[in-house]
């Protein structure tokens, strides 16, 4: 049995014929369509694995800071904007994020989490999906100006500083806010279990095409070993990996959100991550459709807004930087 | 039972005036093999296979149909890695030449002087040598959380002294950071081409200094005109040995600019750049990165060669 990575990462597996598909073979009857293509090939369209994981992404805020400034979650642009001077003004760093190497990973995720409602979320999905537009389109250039806004309320030096250093200020209530998944509440709880938190989503930019929206994505998969001497004991393991019974425990041990249907967390912050990402979802662009070719769509767009931020690049060039990269191996479903 | 001794080259000839003869071949393959078996094993035969894979199409692990010189044509055409191969290689560039200029010109001084130095001569080149027993990673990890803009003492030393204008982000700013990256390196390899040039030294007859002193030469001259000459071997190996390191320098930048040599790009090299083809690439990842391997390969052997060749010339040319 193996624990699987997402969408593009398990290909190379699939493709050498290393994995056993699981599709009427195992009950995946507890995961929705949207779940399984986390672990289905891109070539054969057949599932390899059972979801065990989806994470959501949001800002956290501290609360007590919030009540220390008057604050309160803000609801629209610029509530949120307000929110970050008042943080500033009071000497906090109001975002605290990572953007040195290799760290740069959350900048990708960021930008959605900023930018979503401003290129139109899932409509813009569908219509890059099928060739109706790309990368250079202006709403989705427009989505990565919005990352040069925010720099002035991240730390100073953000390219020096890295996650580890981001989640420190955070704990250490230098800042106020810190842009994060699901998969971070683990990490808070036992490094600053007396930290009261919350989280919202962050309101829609000016010009947005769609509303507020909650990024997430299908973390992996637990598959089975096509060398496996015990091939139908696995597929058994598997099948209760599927289960309500294991979904539960899983989520209540590892304090991750569970794809299997009928699941509940019961930390409460991490209840919230799933109910606002339920309320409204949207796919990690890059991670969910970007990672099946080199170079990667994910790569690309942090090193262009790690560029823009130095100066070296407009959004209009990161857009492009994308747009060129994904185009060699990306081919629209028409 | 050893070889028979009644061999006629056995007793040495005392004309030679040289005490050794060959061993017979069997002493010869016995003491040989082990070493011998152990290169084929780790050396000769990955590179054949690195070779090998790189002109198949792959697909994960599986390998795919014969595609010839296909790899090699997407390396060097497939955006952005087009882009950053050619950086990579330049940033490899630059860190030898700094690294020669730096390191080995430190290393030779320091060795000069602890030569001559009785007291603590011992302590002082443990000391030196001490940083390059650590592994690179560590060594990097440790100094990003010395430079660490935001809690590193580094910039609180130099705000604290009222130098807080010089106080930046180390390693996250393009101008600073292959720099400082590569002075960590000096540091952290110094004691190499100074132990190196200490044992040069120590093989250099004390006769020689003191006969071009009796003539009245000062102790530049004695180093410019006798102890220098005489170490073009040692320093011949020590390029070579730098030339080598600094094209297939990997744990250091890893652990100070991360797998993409950030910030931006600006401390990427060719071994971080082999190491994102073969394990963040796409399916066909395994031939992509097998042809960057043997176009490194190539270049670093071939260059190695050529100065080994040109340096032996040099050694000849002096006696």
């Amino acid at each position: 049995m193996v624990q699987l990575r997402a969408y593009g990462g398990i290909q190379p597996l699939i493709e050498a014929g290393q994995l056993v598909p699981l599709d009427g073979e195992v009950d995946l009857s507890n995961f929705t369509a949207n779940a399984l293509k986390v672990s289905t090939g891109l070539s054969d369209g057949r599932i390899y694995g059972v979801p065990f994981a989806y994470q959501a992404f949001a800002p956290f805020y501290n609360k007590r800071i919030f009540s220390e400034l008057g604050l309160s979650e803000p609801t629209t642009w610029e509530e949120w904007i307000n929110t970050l001077d008042t943080l500033k003004d009071a000497g906090y760093i109001p975002i605290s994020t990572p953007a040195k190497d290799p760290d740069v990973w959350m900048l990708a995720i960021i930008h959605d989490t900023i930018g979503a409602p401003r290129y139109g979320g899932q409509a813009f999905e569908e219509a890059l999906l099928s060739g109706e537009t790309d990368f250079t389109d202006p709403n989705y250039v427009a989505s990565i100006a919005l990352m040069n806004d925010l720099l002035p309320y991240l730390p100073p030096d953000v390219i020096g500083v890295s996650y580890q250093d981001s989640k420190t200020l955070f704990i250490t209530e230098q800042a106020g806010i810190f842009i994060g998944g699901s998969f971070e509440i683990g990490f808070w709880r036992d490094n600053a279990p007396d930290l009261d938190l919350g989280i919202f989503p962050v309101p829609p930019p000016p010009g947005s095409l769609a509303p507020s929206s909650v990024v997430g994505w299908m973390d992996g998969s637990f598959g089975v070993n096509a060398n496996s001497d015990s091939i139908d004991e696995a597929k058994k393991l598997v099948e209760w990996m599927g289960s309500q019974e294991f979904g539960q425990l899983f989520t209540e041990k590892v304090k991750q959100l569970s794809p299997v249907a009928g699941t509940s967390p019961e930390d409460p912050l991490l209840a919230e991550f799933g109910e606002l990402f339920s309320a409204s979802p949207v796919s990690y662009l890059h991670l969910v459709n970007f990672r099946y070719g080199d170079p990667r769509g994910d790569s690309l767009l942090r090193e262009g807004i790690v560029k823009m931020w130095l100066g070296e690049m407009t959004p209009e060039e990161v857009a492009a930087y994308v747009q060129t990269g994904v185009s060699q191996w990306f081919t629209p479903r028409g | 039972m050893s070889a028979p001794s009644s061999d006629r080259k056995a007793r040495p000839a005392p004309a030679k005036g040289v005490g050794r003869t060959s061993p017979p071949w069997g002493t010869l393959v016995l003491f040989l093999a082990p070493a011998f078996l152990l290169y084929t094993i780790f050396l000769i035969f990955p590179l054949a296979q690195a070779l090998f894979f790189s002109l198949f199409e792959w697909k994960g692990t599986l390998r795919g149909a014969f595609v010839g010189m296909d790899n090699f044509r997407e390396l060097l055409t497939r955006f952005p890695l087009n882009e950053k191969l050619p950086t990579a290689a330049i940033h490899n560039l630059v860190f030898f030449v700094v690294t020669m200029a730096i390191q080995v010109t430190l290393g030779l001084l320091f060795a000069v002087l602890l030569q001559g130095n009785r007291f603590g001569k011992q302590f002082l080149r443990t000391t030196y040598v001490l940083p390059f027993m650590i592994s690179p990673l560590v060594v990097g990890y440790v100094w990003s959380l010395i430079l660490n803009p935001t809690f590193g003492p580094v910039n609180s030393i130099l705000r604290a002294i009222g130098l807080a204008d010089l106080a930046r982000p180390w390693l996250g700013d393009t101008t600073t950071a292959f720099p400082v990256v590569m002075l960590v390196n000096v540091w952290f390899w110094l004691g190499f081409p100074m132990l190196l040039f200490a044992a040069g030294l120590s093989a250099i007859p004390e006769d020689y200094a003191e006969a071009a002193r009796v003539d009245g030469a000062s102790s530049w001259q004695v180093f410019r005109h006798v102890t220098f000459p005489l170490l073009i071997p040692v320093f011949g190996t020590v390029t070579i040995l730098t030339f080598i390191r600094s094209f297939n320098v990997f744990g250091l930048v890893w652990a100070l600019g991360g797998v993409d040599g950030g910030p931006a790009g600006s401390t990427d090299v060719l071994g971080l750049l082999f190491y994102r083809t073969a394990f963040r690439g796409g399916v066909d990842a395994f031939g992509l990165a097998s042809a960057l391997a043997v176009l490194m390969f190539v270049a670093i052997f071939g260059v190695s060669m050529t100065a080994r060749w040109w340096f032996r010339r040099l050694e000849e040319g002096l006696t």
